[in-house]
């Protein structure tokens, strides 16, 4: 799962800029970002994690999938890589190749993707990006049973609008996009990113559907690439919608709507 | 491999990879790689294709750095050069 693609000088969000006014000392942030910050996220994610309550809507497409053998790209909105982190990288839940940015605060977000068990390729955008997608077609196709998780909008958006990076990686690997997406109340959103990122805190109700995967031909004319975009957005439109109204179902009421929706 | 091998087998590669109808009588080596189709995605199917058929490894910088069907072709012999035993 792509890490904020914010480099050194880049777009920062306010938790960065933060960061970099109060450590100005590159070797020192380093040492945070690369040593520090990755065991006390990693502990974090974990105990937060372990006091969600999640329930998980159409769990028969994701066992049907991994059992299927066929190559997964998984690809969710970027916003919502923080509640999935714990469900995807669950032991059973098959073994998955993340993308994130070669910046210092990839660093960080890399290594605690791989203590949680993600097998991580560097880059996010530009020439990095495509060889970051050319990396993991190669991974996947040297290693069947490996999956992938993109975000579908990117590192930099627009928000929920599919890039043809996801579409692209299932063609080249003879996969299926599986679209994923979740919901959550009580959460925290980050309005100004963005990708209104959505963190659930701690004991929220988390629900994650798993969308209608989406068969991709080994051959697209770019209409045929954008029509196939489109259709990814609406099949994760529609499980948005239903994480919504199971969060709602499940006792929530409209301000869970409105943190669900953000 | 001579450089009018390499011509010619990229240029069927080329008609192969792309998602448009290819005239090759039209295709010379100042033909530009983006007129003939391939935007940023569609040049992974151009680079995947190119690898199966010269058996070598071509990176994103490189593939992103070519203009023309010329410096595809110059950037072929000059990797074929390097390792013959790969030339497939």
């Amino acid at each position: 799962m792509p890490a904020d693609d914010a480099r050194e000088g880049g777009r920062a969000t306010p938790a960065r800029s933060r960061l970099r006014r109060v450590v100005r000392f590159k070797p020192l942030r380093r040492l945070l970002l690369r040593h520090v910050i990755p065991p006390v996220a990693l502990l974090g994610i974990r105990a937060l994690g372990a006091s969600w309550r999640t329930r998980v809507i159409h769990r028969e497409r994701f066992d049907r999938l991994l059992a299927g053998g066929r190559p997964i790209v998984a690809g969710f909105p970027h916003g919502r890589t923080f509640a999935l982190l714990g469900f995807m990288s669950r032991p059973g839940n098959g073994r998955w190749l993340v993308m994130c940015s070669k910046s210092l605060d990839g660093d960080a977000m890399a290594r605690v993707e791989e203590r949680l068990g993600f097998e991580v390729v560097r880059g996010s955008t530009g020439t990095d990006g495509l060889q970051a997608l050319i990396d993991m077609i190669r991974r996947m196709k040297g290693d069947p049973g490996l999956g992938a998780c993109l975000a579908i909008d990117g590192s930099r958006g627009p928000r929920d609008v599919v890039q043809g990076g996801v579409i692209a990686l299932a063609q080249r690997v003879g996969g299926v996009v599986l679209p994923v997406t979740a919901a959550a109340h009580p959460a925290w959103v980050h309005r100004r990113g963005w990708d209104h990122a959505l963190v659930p805190l701690p004991f929220a109700r988390v629900v994650i559907v798993v969308g209608e995967p989406l068969d991709v031909p080994p051959r697209l004319k770019p209409d045929e690439l954008s029509a196939l975009c489109r259709e990814l957005e609406g099949r994760l439109g529609r499980a948005r919608t239903e994480a919504e109204e199971q969060l709602r179902a499940g006792g929530g009421d409209a301000k869970a709507g409105r943190a669900a929706r953000a | 491999m001579d450089r009018h091998e390499v011509y010619q087998r990229i240029s069927s590669v080329v008609a192969e990879s792309s998602t448009s109808p290819i005239d090759l009588d039209s295709v010379t080596e100042e033909t530009a790689i983006a007129g003939l189709g391939f935007d940023s995605l569609a040049i992974l199917d151009l680079l995947f294709d190119l690898e199966e058929e010269f058996g070598i490894r071509i990176t994103a910088e490189e593939i992103q750095g070519i203009r023309t069907v010329g410096e595809l072709v110059t950037l072929l012999v000059r990797r074929l050069e390097a390792s013959p035993s790969d030339a497939g």
